[in-house]
């Protein structure tokens, strides 16, 4: 196994908010590997963002990181200081974001957003915009030499991203966090700039987190999954094998959840019954219990830890799939009620 | 940047700007046409001398003969006629020359309205909710409210009698004297423009507040640019938009202010001229004095919007 | 039945349009700066009203002491150039410049709003008009055009109030057009219309109180205006003539004595100051109340 080129252990990031603490981010601990594309899925609210901003400290008031470690080529990333880390910023761990419409600045030119990217990390201006011309071209950009030359709002949205992830590549990073790059996109557009993420992985060697909410957009780009619900971890695993054998009741619920193209015209559209936890208030035990199918007595006292269900596959419940399957007939379920699991009979429809 | 389309626009403008003057002048011209004889009255001349005044300024020929005289001489040769009271004055001249001073007194004063709000309000916009804030807040609202020749009536107090750095009331103004000129329009333009410098100090601390929690912020921090840089090139060009919005209203604020202090500072520029006029009811400088400022008004108006054009590549006409 | 079911929902929807009102009430009495600028406005008010009855000295009484002598326990503002007693004259020129500040301000409202409402509303060639006129005189300095106006007619209360009127109408109308435009295009005029409301009644029923936030607060705005632009009208010469004092002239008489006798000149600034500093508080609080989008 090679040596994790990012490791982060037990990051707790809070926000202070009138109402109280938010524990946005409750003890995430995971590794990155040179090269690997791993995605870190999860509904508004689970904390993927949060956690993403805070392995750059990024995160925006009243956010505080309040413990944990982010370990970088020995250092820790929330310890070392302002003018070390924006060394690494934009250098080494590069950040793309969600809206490429607001994540530029309107009243530059984009390729001087771009040039910039590299003039901050000892490039003159003349070899930062060669460069630049270089990357459009890269990211598949037509007319890259007058598009340098145009503002962000003449680009389409599909352009604009692009050149976000030009941006984020500017200085061939170790590492690109990409915060739901294709959310705010046309569906056409998103299976393109994927596809350009999956190449740029491969050819650069550069490693991608890719934070999302869509399962479809894992399966399509990453060899590893995080599934996070309530600012903490509940699954992780190779994509493969966490798609044809989720171990947690949620990683589950969400795949169930994805409408089929060949699903009868006549089955319901599966969700997740319940809402968002409160992150204020969060449940007690089990975060997800309130709205588990397979939940047990133990799951409303006892928070479940990670454990290793499979090989390289570990997720944090007291039931997991298996039992479900064998015991409270989870593949025969056509909808998901809390706490169906414990009588329903097999072709029982509820 | 200036595109065709700016181009056509800048021709409209002016064309309308000169519509506007010509309207202006003639609705000042026509309205108070029928009073000018107080000036020459004043004087109590009677018989010959009286007629033969009249007929020196056109003042016997019927009012729309005056008129369409008035409108060809300005329009073909600029001229805005003859001073009622100093005779053998001619306006145009007299009027550009003033002008010239009240466009530097003015000139200076927005320069430092909008360099020291600015200032003022991104500083306090960094620190924000900290004693810097409160402070420079509070001087904000003080200073918008206090009428600009109290603030320069203090500063005469402080500056000439106790301290006698300026000399004020005999103001000699020497037209192109660099820094002569300083020394003594500084304390006119900060009378000036400080009430101001506090309305765009407020507004810029709000723009900025609004621009530092924008995404593209973040996206500078995330690419190792330095705080400083963040701020400098990338807020503060964002935070300059709503600050462009009034300063068609503040340039016209600070001509409307300078009427005052230029009557309190003894400056003679078009101000002084203006309420000086009025009063000796010499109605031709008056309406000389009228157009200057019309032309002025809509010149800045129209620099006001092409610096939109230069700020924001957004817009485009 | 029928009535008792419509009872129940007037109940049910009249704390709704109260809540507004009295939501913003609340955030107004929280804003200590606000407060403060209130109660400065009632003494006022107080000093104005007792001097109609009750001043120190008359106010033209010239030669009650030696010409600009300074604070003493006879004069507690010290006297003027012409022996007149300051503090007397300070609570006349309060008279004067809440007349100037209010009254200008309640005229401007009875111009500028119908005017807005009716060229928003009915559009055409109302609206043509009166967005022309606005659009003309916006580029005018109005301290210029005012100047004009009070010599063409002799200055006098009346004429400065006339001319400040005139300049600033437009100001109001530009507004109450911009908000009628907007509320003409929401679905409760809609179903007025619908309903077969008669257009006054919408407009002065349903229109006009939902942009009465942002009038107010123009309004509140447009006192210290007005009142500054007095001052700067008295001070130019153009203002209420003696003997009646205004703070403007004071000012201006005060500035000519600079030199020998600078009580003369504090007075009147302090007490402009402090009036047009209550004036901007309270409308910052007004619209910091009424709009429950802008913070600070």
């Amino acid at each position: 196994m090679p040596t994790p080129i990012l490791q982060v252990k037990n990051l707790r990031t809070e926000f202070l908010t009138d109402g109280g603490i938010v524990k946005a981010v409750d003890g995430i601990s995971f590794d990155l590997y040179p090269g690997e594309s791993l995605g870190i899925v999860g509904e508004s609210g689970s904390g993927k963002s949060i956690t993403a901003l805070s392995l750059l400290r990024l995160v925006p008031d009243p956010g505080r990181i309040v413990s944990g470690e982010v370990l970088f080529r020995n250092e820790d990333l929330l310890q070392i200081s302002g003018d070390d880390l924006r060394q690494i910023r934009g250098r080494d761990i590069a950040m793309i974001f969600q809206d490429p419409q607001s994540s530029l600045n309107p009243v530059l030119k984009t390729g001087f957003q771009i040039d910039e990217a590299m003039m901050a990390h000892g490039k003159s201006r003349a070899e930062a915009r060669v460069h630049t011309i270089e990357l459009l071209k890269k990211v598949r950009i037509p007319a890259a030499e007058s598009r340098v030359k145009d503002f962000p709002h003449q680009l389409s949205g599909g352009m604009r991203q692009r050149a976000m992830i030009a941006m984020g590549l500017a200085n061939a990073p170790s590492i690109l966090i990409a915060d739901e790059p294709t959310t705010a996109l046309d569906v056409t557009v998103q299976a393109q700039i994927l596809e350009l993420l999956a190449d740029l992985n491969r050819e650069l060697g550069t490693a991608i987190v890719m934070i999302t909410h869509n399962m479809g957009v894992v399966a399509g780009l990453c060899s590893r999954v995080i599934v996070m619900y309530a600012g903490q971890i509940v699954e992780e695993g190779p994509v493969d094998q966490i798609f044809e054998h989720p171990q947690h009741p949620y990683t589950w619920s969400l795949l169930r959840s994805i409408p089929r193209v060949d699903a009868l015209r006549h089955e319901r559209l599966r969700s997740i019954e319940g809402i968002a936890p409160d992150l204020l208030h969060p449940p007690s035990g089990c975060r997800f219990h309130p709205r588990c199918p397979f939940r047990v007595e133990k799951c409303f006292t006892d928070e479940p830890k990670l454990e290793e269900m499979a090989p390289n596959q570990r997720a944090a419940c007291w039931v997991t799939m298996e039992r479900a399957r064998r015991e409270m007939g989870a593949d025969e379920l056509i909808d998901i009620t809390p706490g169906a699991g414990s009588g329903v009979h097999p072709g029982e429809l509820i | 940047m200036f595109t065709r389309g700016t181009l056509i626009y800048i021709g409209q403008r002016v064309v309308l700007i000169a519509f506007t003057v010509l309207a202006v002048s003639s609705i000042v011209f026509l309205g108070i046409h029928r009073l000018p004889g107080d000036a020459l009255f004043n004087e109590h001349l009677h018989g010959d001398q009286y007629a033969l005044l009249l007929h020196h300024y056109n003042l016997d020929k019927p009012l729309l003969i005056q008129y369409r005289d008035f409108v060809v001489a300005v329009v073909t040769r600029g001229d805005l006629g003859e001073s009622l009271v100093n005779r053998g004055v001619k306006i145009t001249p007299l009027v550009l020359r003033e002008l010239g001073v009240s466009v530097e007194v003015g000139g200076f004063a927005l320069v430092f309205t909008i360099g020291l709000g600015m200032l003022f309000g991104v500083v306090a916009a960094i620190r924000q909710n900290t004693w810097v804030d409160y402070v420079l807040s509070a001087t904000s609202v003080i200073g918008y409210s206090v009428p600009n020749f109290v603030l320069g009536s203090i500063l005469i107090l402080v500056f000439a009698k106790w301290l006698e750095t300026v000399t004020n009331g005999s103001f000699f103004y020497v037209l192109g004297g660099w820094t002569g000129g300083i020394g003594q329009l500084w304390l006119p333009a900060f009378a000036l423009g400080f009430p101001y410098a506090s309305i765009v100090a407020r507004l810029t601390r709000a723009s900025m507040l609004e621009v530092i929690r924008q995404d593209y912020i973040r996206t500078a921090r995330a690419k190792g640019l330095r705080e400083t840089v963040v701020v400098a090139r990338h807020a503060l060009r964002n935070a300059l938009i709503p600050v462009i919005t009034i300063l068609g209203p503040l340039v016209i604020g600070i001509i409307t202010g300078s009427v005052v202090i230029e009557n309190l500072f003894g400056i003679p520029g078009l101000g002084k001229e203006f309420a000086q006029s009025i009063q000796n009811r010499d109605y031709f400088i008056v309406i000389g004095v009228f157009t200057m400022y019309a032309a002025l008004v809509g010149i800045a108006n129209l620099a006001v919007d092409l610096t939109y054009v230069i700020i924001d590549p957004r817009i485009r006409y | 039945m029928a009535t008792a079911a419509v009872a129940r929902i007037a109940e049910v929807s009249a704390p709704v349009q109260a809540s507004l009102w009295s939501d913003a009430w609340r955030r107004l009495r929280r804003n200590r700066l606000a407060l403060m600028a209130s109660i400065y406005l009632v003494l006022l008010v107080g000093v104005a009203i007792l001097a109609i009855f009750y001043t120190p000295y008359r106010m033209s009484a010239t030669g009650l002491a030696p010409d600009y002598a300074g604070p003493s326990l006879a004069h507690w503002l010290g006297v003027d150039n012409l022996g007149r007693d300051q503090l007397s004259r300070i609570m006349i020129g309060s008279q004067i410049s809440l007349i100037v500040g209010v009254g200008t301000q309640i005229l401007v409202l009875a111009v500028g709003v119908p005017i807005g409402l009716l060229a928003g509303y009915y559009r055409g060639w109302l609206d043509s008009v009166v967005t022309f006129i606005i659009n003309v005189f916006y580029g005018i300095p109005d301290l210029l055009v005012a100047l004009i106006l009070v010599f063409l007619l002799g200055p006098s209360l009346a004429n400065i109030i006339i001319a400040i009127v005139v300049t600033r109408w437009m100001d109001m109308a530009r507004l109450v057009r911009g908000q009628t435009l907007a509320l003409r295009e929401r679905e409760f005029v809609e179903a007025g219309r619908a309903s077969g409301a008669k257009p006054i009644k919408m407009l002065f029923g349903h229109i006009m109180p939902n942009a009465l936030g942002p009038i107010i607060v123009q309004a509140t705005f447009g006192v210290p205006s007005a009142i500054l632009f007095e001052a700067f009208l008295s001070f130019l010469g153009a203002g209420v003539q003696a003997p009646t004092p205004s703070w403007g002239s004071m000012a201006k008489d005060g500035v000519d004595a600079i030199q020998f006798a600078p009580h003369m000149v504090i007075a009147p600034s302090i007490a402009l100051s402090l009036t047009l500093m209550a004036f901007n508080f309270l409308g910052d609080g007004l619209r910091d109340a009424l709009d429950p989008r802008s913070r600070r």
